[in-house]
């Protein structure tokens, strides 16, 4: 049966333009919500990160249980499952969230717990002396953080955080089973009712279009670290 | 005298303990230190020379004991200490530039963020500074670019930038590479010529003779001897400091 | 809430003029933990008994287990399938990446490009894209899998892309020299792969195999969007027929349940690595 194809075929199957024709629309429409969803959950989920490594530096073993208790829960339940816990059952106790809401939660919830955790090994590889030096010019603790610790932190820990984001952005793709239209879901919808594959190709390629210079950077990043040791 | 000598007083030490667990690293150790002394810190390793000298601006927290600056309480709330360290200049074995900044950065950043002194007003005295170490033209250049002796005088310039009444000196030259001790010593000298209150954990015995009007020497977490820096040398009293400074020299 | 905390047992310390260092010190040691403890206890008394939230109706929608009794075999097949399919996708990932980073590391710099292009293309796609794609779009041209074969193939390639970086990174830990003295024993290049160089890689490698094992683990979820009956696809169904929530709780229990031992497993065999590695 695969042998009848031929390179035509392909082309007509899977990028076929005339389908797209008039649907464009639609699917950068999709685009822009899901580097909406991306954006608003890298920011939150990086900033939230950093408090809770410096909240788990500190040290306090009450908090450390707490965070390291949430640290296991994150890594042990999908996406998927919290998505629809979030979105699905809390209407049940009259919570509702919108579906852009129900995934930007969800996503800075399970991705603040990874960030955190790489940006506390950021800020524990640095040496001690650093903190030191701050101290005895007289910064706080604040300012020690602000202005020694935090951007030496950023620089080591620029691999995984990149990594966490390429994350984030794929994870957005997860939110195709909320009700809202991000580039999976626009494509999906398109390509039912046209009945043809190709939008599905195209915005296979619009995810790989923001998608792999972000690994390419990662890896190359990773490399270095690795070259430096 | 002793009353002239009391207000002359820049740092006073009394009691001071330091446990590490079970160690005990400091053993009640008082002294007193006076304006425009350069007091040398010597002993052989692990006698607690590095401990006392970071327990001075409390990096080291002391068991018991306490420290005054002046009229201030080094050992006191701790809301304070970081107020009463921007008066205690200190000096690290390692350097401890931070990395991220360059050498200019590093020595603006205390008076900019602490002081708030403006950009312009700290840049030019920061030149000044790192003229003053000898190293203007390295001013834009990032601690890993700096030869250990450079990074060292950066250092130094920067706890300078505060304008510290006494600074601390942790072995500021045990790290470097013999060729480069002389350039960072020489700048120490010219400081405490310029009456600069000094104490200085090191056992580079030219510096202690030429610029160090006092010795302590520090043996298992007692002073074990205490006095002007050439009879200390030249006469000590202690069998313990006889060993020691016979295996230096 | 903390803050007030700390001030008042700071107060308290000042009337009662505690000299004694020592016992000051551990008092604020342990202050921060004292003071959250108090304040989830707060949280909680205030939560259960003063607040006027309806705990009846949380109990009811998210833990009715009453009307769970009898359902649970339900659950069975479901978690199975998913285990197989993670078992699969996890044996076939591990297959390919082994493969390939022994490919690479015959150093022909083509092969390696084209290696390198399947890395970077399959650790950009988002799974959720590509198990889609594979579902929705492969049966026009005529080559038709069953949901869950799809979702297995789709998983495979994606983690694949990811064992053959740790595959290689494992192969590129082990000395050089070995590699020369097992040629020197007269050991073809295969051979010397096998018995000397992927046995000392193999620490190196475990350690992130155990997260990647994790990450399908978690990724199988996905296949709820292509129908595959698996758990949260049960759950739903069950949740309409009972009109409650409880049976999705279960169903996010059930994958703590399977995740969380890999999950510990995991960071105490990273703790062990770090230790190994400052050795």
């Amino acid at each position: 049966m695969m042998d009848d194809f031929g390179i035509n075929d392909i082309k007509h199957i899977f990028f076929n333009m005339e389908v797209m024709d008039g649907q464009w629309g639609l699917l950068f429409f999709g685009l822009w919500v899901t580097i909406k969803i991306a954006a608003v959950s890298i920011i939150f989920s990086t900033i939230l990160g950093l408090f809770v490594a410096i909240v788990r530096i500190q040290n306090s073993s009450a908090y450390n249980l707490l965070l390291i208790t949430y640290l296991e829960f994150c890594r042990a339940t999908p996406i998927v499952v919290a998505l629809i816990v979030v979105y699905f059952g809390l209407p049940f106790l009259n919570i509702t969230f919108s579906p852009f809401q129900s995934a930007v939660i969800v996503i800075v919830f399970v991705h603040t717990a990874y960030i955190g955790e790489a940006f506390r090994s950021g800020i524990l590889a640095i040496n001690k002396s650093q903190t030191e030096a701050a101290q005895s010019l007289g910064l706080n603790q604040i300012q020690t953080y602000q202005y020694i610790l935090v951007p030496q932190a950023f620089r080591i820990v620029l691999p995984t955080l990149a990594n966490q984001w390429t994350g984030i952005i794929k994870d957005t793709s997860i939110c195709t089973i909320l009700a809202i239209t991000e580039l999976l879901k626009a494509a999906q919808i398109i390509a039912a009712w046209k009945a043809n594959p190709t939008p599905l190709v195209m915005s296979t390629f619009m995810y790989l279009l923001i998608l792999i210079p972000l690994t390419i950077f990662t890896m190359r990043l990773e490399k270095n670290v690795r070259i430096k040791k | 005298m002793s009353k002239q000598l009391h207000s002359e007083a820049i740092l006073r030490v009394i009691g001071l303990n330091k446990y590490f667990g079970d160690e005990h690293i400091l053993k009640s150790i008082s002294t007193t230190i006076s304006k425009g002394e350069v007091v040398a810190i010597m002993g052989p390793s692990g006698g607690g020379k590095s401990t006392f000298i970071r327990c001075i601006n409390r990096i080291e927290e002391p068991t018991t004991g306490q420290i005054y600056f002046g009229d201030l309480e080094v050992t006191g709330s701790k809301n304070k200490i970081c107020d009463i360290r921007r008066d205690i200049g200190m000096v690290f074995q390692n350097f401890a530039l931070f990395p991220h900044l360059s050498a200019l950065e590093n020595i603006m950043l205390a008076p900019t963020k602490i002081k708030k002194i403006s950009k312009v007003k700290s840049k030019i005295n920061a030149m000044a500074l790192l003229k003053r170490v000898g190293l203007e033209e390295k001013a834009n250049n990032f601690p890993e670019q700096l030869s250990g002796g450079q990074q060292q005088r950066v250092a130094i310039a920067r706890s300078l930038a505060m304008d510290p009444k006494i600074l601390l000196f942790d072995e500021p030259t045990s790290a470097l590479d013999p060729e480069m001790v002389r350039e960072v010593l020489d700048v120490m000298v010219s400081l405490a010529q310029e009456g600069m209150t000094m104490v200085v954990v090191s056992h580079e015995i030219n510096f202690i003779k030429e610029a160090a009007s006092r010795v302590l020497v520090l043996v298992n977490g007692e002073i074990i001897e205490d006095g002007p820096s050439k009879q200390v040398i030249e006469k000590p009293s202690h069998q313990r400091t006889k060993e020691f400074l016979g295996n230096l020299l | 809430m903390v803050f007030i905390q700390v001030k008042i047992i700071q107060l308290m310390c000042s009337m009662i003029k505690w000299r004694n260092k020592a016992i000051t010190t551990k008092i604020y040691k342990y202050l921060p933990n004292l003071s959250i403890l108090m304040t989830i206890m707060f949280f909680v008394v205030y939560g259960i008994f003063f607040s006027n939230a309806d705990w009846s109706l949380f109990q009811e929608q998210f833990f009715n287990f009453e009307k769970m009794r009898g359902r649970y075999h339900i659950f069975i097949s479901p978690l199975i399938l998913i285990l197989k399919i993670s078992f699969f996708s996890c044996f076939l990932a591990i297959l390919i990446g082994l493969i390939m980073a022994i490919i690479r590391s015959f150093n022909n710099v083509f092969i390696n490009g084209l290696i390198t292009a399947y890395v970077v293309l399959f650790r950009s796609i988002p799974a959720m894209v590509l198990v889609v794609l594979v579902y929705f779009a492969l049966p026009y041209v005529g080559l038709n899998l069953v949901s869950t074969n799809s979702v297995i193939a789709s998983l495979s390639l994606l983690f694949s892309a990811y064992t053959t970086e740790i595959f290689r990174s494992g192969i590129n830990s082990v000395d050089r020299f070995q590699l020369e003295a097992a040629n020197a024993l007269g050991m073809g290049s295969l051979q010397s792969m096998r018995w000397v160089v992927l046995p000392q890689a193999f620490r190196v490698i475990i350690p992130p195999l155990t997260s990647v094992l994790i990450d399908i683990l978690k990724t199988t979820s996905i296949a709820y969007v292509v129908g595959v009956p698996e758990l949260i696809a049960r759950a739903r169904q069950m949740e309409g027929v009972i009109g409650s929530v409880t049976p999705l709780i279960f169903v996010s229990f059930l994958y703590f349940i399977i995740i969380l031992p890999v999950v510990l497993f995991s960071s105490r065999l990273e703790k062990q690595s770090r230790r190994w590695s400052k050795n």
